[in-house]
């Protein structure tokens, strides 16, 4: 049973950590923030090797904390060390509406996924509201930020909340599908660096907002 | 057999393009390649017509006569752009000398894109689907920014993020299904007795959990419709569809936006036989609905040929989310008939487009005038294509509208066929005036000093054999819309595969 506990732990841990990217607005800690995120949801996946002796789990937890851990954030440091920018200054929502914003996306998120059928069966199942409310706050961070990290790091989150919500199905799903679902995601990462970098070099900033040649 | 060939075709045509630098013989051998994989998708789609669907790989790999119709789109769409490809990067290099290695690396990704979009629809596991969906985002998003200007990078970014949002979302989708599936009439059922491919999700429809099953296909729909360019998160499309290379909007515009389309309507077959069709339909006519409405409204003011053809893209698959709500077997059938006919009829279009920004320099309505006295068949091209994704007579997309707006009819919509009716008004009229204005428009006074800018590129030719490949892929979609009958049983045949 204590295991379990260390595994809502690490949960309420990925929670918190998204809220304090949403009221971050160093760029800095935003990243720190991320990669925090990254160890709380590895740290579900090796509890849950360990309680359910899954070798197959296991190596899904070491695998997300050398990814979500280390190399993405790895990655946003280095688009951000090329950046003139060190905080996002203008979000286009305010941090204490943000703040009542992400409350209201964990109450939606509970109450909405919380109360499917089936998910309150299992331990591990009830994880998937807190994935639910992460991905939506990832979402938003996308949505309300225009620099181009900022907007990097709401991705992320947001498919944070995607694996945290996959553990619904993690131990049956085939080891092929998890690594190619991770493989695509760092795929998408390294070409989203790719275009940071240029945009930084054409943009001066980064800012997104003055991307505006395409508006209709 | 023919699964694996028709992927090695496309697997070696990758390698093709890795191991050599591009020149015009490789562009050449590799649209050849293409066209011998177009030949293989017809035969794949006799044998699953007048046989039972094939296996290949350990039934990794799986073909119905739906998939075998999608791959046949799909080569068809890809002959035809390998072949403009040349023309497109023949006069790339041309411009600019230095572009050698961008052109290498251009070439290689379109071919690992069209393996990504056959791979998405003949693999028989949802999830690995999803991955090779995803994987199609991954490789285009280069090919968007590929004139690495600031529009051209502004459309990438938006494209990668939307996109990768949506397709996250058909992921959290993907997992409720299995999830449903692991619930199965109420009771947990080990892993090994179930999997995640299409034959056991339609095998086991029946036992899914109506809640969680509503809950998944929403997601579904939200998501793959993100990527096949329907409301609420279509936004990328004009964006990316009107900044990528002639020949790679032609291939997202014709096929890639279909091939999302065609896992929605996988999903949409279990969905039925779990919930009744209701759902979905209500769902369909909602999304089908905005995005028609949207289309239209932001039509009226494009100003550039391409982002016209784009808002026609979302406009057709509102039109094919239409079809795909009335839900019966002639509705299907006709939903994809309109899935190639568009498919042809826009690649067509944005083919065209890319030989008169060659041959014009520009692709602005404003400053393109007269095309039909100027370039009579290129202007030719345009008119007949215009008129053939306008819906008229004798192209098959009149035919597939017909159909889907008479069973949209029959089955107590005939509301939304007005309300499509009048929005089509408003499209066709907005459309024939750019058009006329495009083709017919006199030539004289105020337009003098824009000719005299751009006087080099007025000596170029038009290609022929870019022009042949184009009027060839005009009569196919007159043909078709003439004498449907050697595509029936395989439309009918892919629409029982959905309806059951």
């Amino acid at each position: 049973m204590q295991l379990y506990q260390a595994t809502y732990l690490s949960a309420g841990c990925a929670l918190l950590f998204s809220v304090i990217i949403l009221w971050r607005k160093e760029i800095k800690a935003m990243i720190y923030s991320l990669a925090l995120q990254g160890i709380a949801l590895s740290a579900i996946g090796i509890t849950e090797a360990i309680n359910k002796s899954n070798y197959g789990l296991g190596q899904v937890g070491l695998e997300t904390l050398i990814l979500k851990g280390f190399v993405f954030p790895f990655l946003i440091f280095k688009v951000y060390k090329n950046s003139s920018s060190k905080r996002d200054l203008q979000p286009l929502i305010n941090t204490t509406a943000s703040m009542v914003y992400a409350s209201v996306f964990i109450a939606i998120s509970f109450v909405s996924v919380g109360r499917l059928p089936y998910i309150s069966g299992n331990p591990v199942f009830k994880l998937a509201p807190f994935g639910f409310a992460v991905l939506l706050i990832g979402l938003f961070i996308l949505i309300t930020r225009r620099q181009v990290i900022s907007q990097m790091v709401g991705l992320i989150v947001f498919e944070n909340g995607i694996s945290l919500i996959s553990l619904l199905v993690l131990s049956q799903l085939p080891l092929l599908v998890e690594f190619g679902e991770s493989f695509d995601l760092l795929l998408v990462v390294v070409v989203l660096r790719v275009l940071a970098t240029t945009i930084h070099n054409e943009f001066l900033k980064g800012d997104l907002a003055e991307m505006k040649g395409l508006h209709d | 057999m023919l699964i694996d060939i028709l992927l090695l075709i496309s697997l070696f045509s990758v390698a093709l393009s890795l191991l050599f630098k591009w020149t015009k013989t490789i562009g050449i051998i590799l649209s050849i390649i293409n066209i011998i994989g177009l030949l293989f998708s017809i035969a794949l789609a006799y044998k699953v017509t007048h046989g039972r669907p094939i296996c290949s790989f350990d039934s990794t790999f799986y073909a119905d006569s739906l998939s075998a119709f999608m791959t046949l789109v799909i080569e068809l769409i890809s002959a035809l752009s390998s072949v403009f490809a040349v023309r497109y990067l023949v006069n790339e290099l041309r411009m600019q000398k230095d572009l050698k290695v961008k052109i290498s690396r251009y070439v290689v990704l379109t071919q690992l894109f069209i393996f990504a979009m056959l791979m998405a629809v003949l693999v028989s596991s949802v999830a690995l689907m999803w991955i090779a969906i995803e994987a199609t985002t991954i490789v285009t998003t280069f090919l968007v920014g590929f004139k690495s200007n600031r529009k051209a990078l502004e459309a990438s970014w938006k494209y990668i993020t939307i996109c990768s949002v949506g397709v996250g979302l058909a992921f959290i989708g993907t997992i409720f299904f299995y999830f449903a599936e692991t619930h199965l009439n109420g009771h947990v059922v080990a892993a090994n007795s179930i999997s995640l491919d299409w034959v056991s999700l339609m095998h086991n429809a029946k036992g899914l959990n109506p809640q969680l099953i509503k809950f998944a296909f929403g997601l579904i729909v939200l998501g793959y419709g993100t990527k096949a360019g329907l409301a609420p998160l279509h936004s990328w499309l004009p964006d990316a569809h009107s900044q990528a290379p002639a020949p790679i909007s032609a291939l997202m515009s014709g096929v890639l936006i279909s091939v999302s389309f065609y896992a929605i309507l996988r999903f949409k077959a279990i969905t039925d036989i779990a919930l009744g069709r209701w759902f979905s339909q209500d769902l369909l006519l909602i999304v089908g609905l905005l995005s028609l409405f949207l289309a239209t409204s932001l039509l009226i003011s494009q100003k550039e040929v391409k982002r016209m053809l784009a808002y026609h893209s979302i406009e057709h698959m509102a039109l094919i989310a239409l079809g795909a709500a009335a839900g019966t077997q002639l509705a299907v059938a006709a939903v994809l008939l309109h899935i190639l006919g568009h498919g042809l009829v826009k690649a067509i279009l944005f083919l065209v487009t890319g030989e008169v920004a060659i041959t014009e320099g520009t692709t602005e309505i404003s400053k393109l005038k007269s095309l039909l006295n100027l370039r009579p068949i290129l202007g030719g091209i345009f008119g007949m294509g215009m008129l053939a994704l306008l819906g008229l007579p004798p192209f098959s997309l009149f035919i597939s509208e017909f159909t889907m707006m008479k069973s949209e009819a029959a089955v107590g919509l005939g509301w939304v066929v007005a309300i499509t009716l009048v929005l089509m008004a408003v499209i066709f009229a907005v459309v024939i005036n750019h058009s006329r204005h495009i083709l017919l428009k006199n030539n004289e006074g105020e337009n003098s000093d824009s000719q005299l800018a751009a006087p080099s590129k007025r000596k170029l030719k038009t290609s022929k054999i870019t022009s042949v490949s184009l009027i060839v892929g005009l009569v196919i979609s007159a043909f078709i819309g003439i004498i449907s009958v050697p595509l029936q049983g395989l439309l009918l045949s892919a629409a029982k595969v959905i309806t059951g």
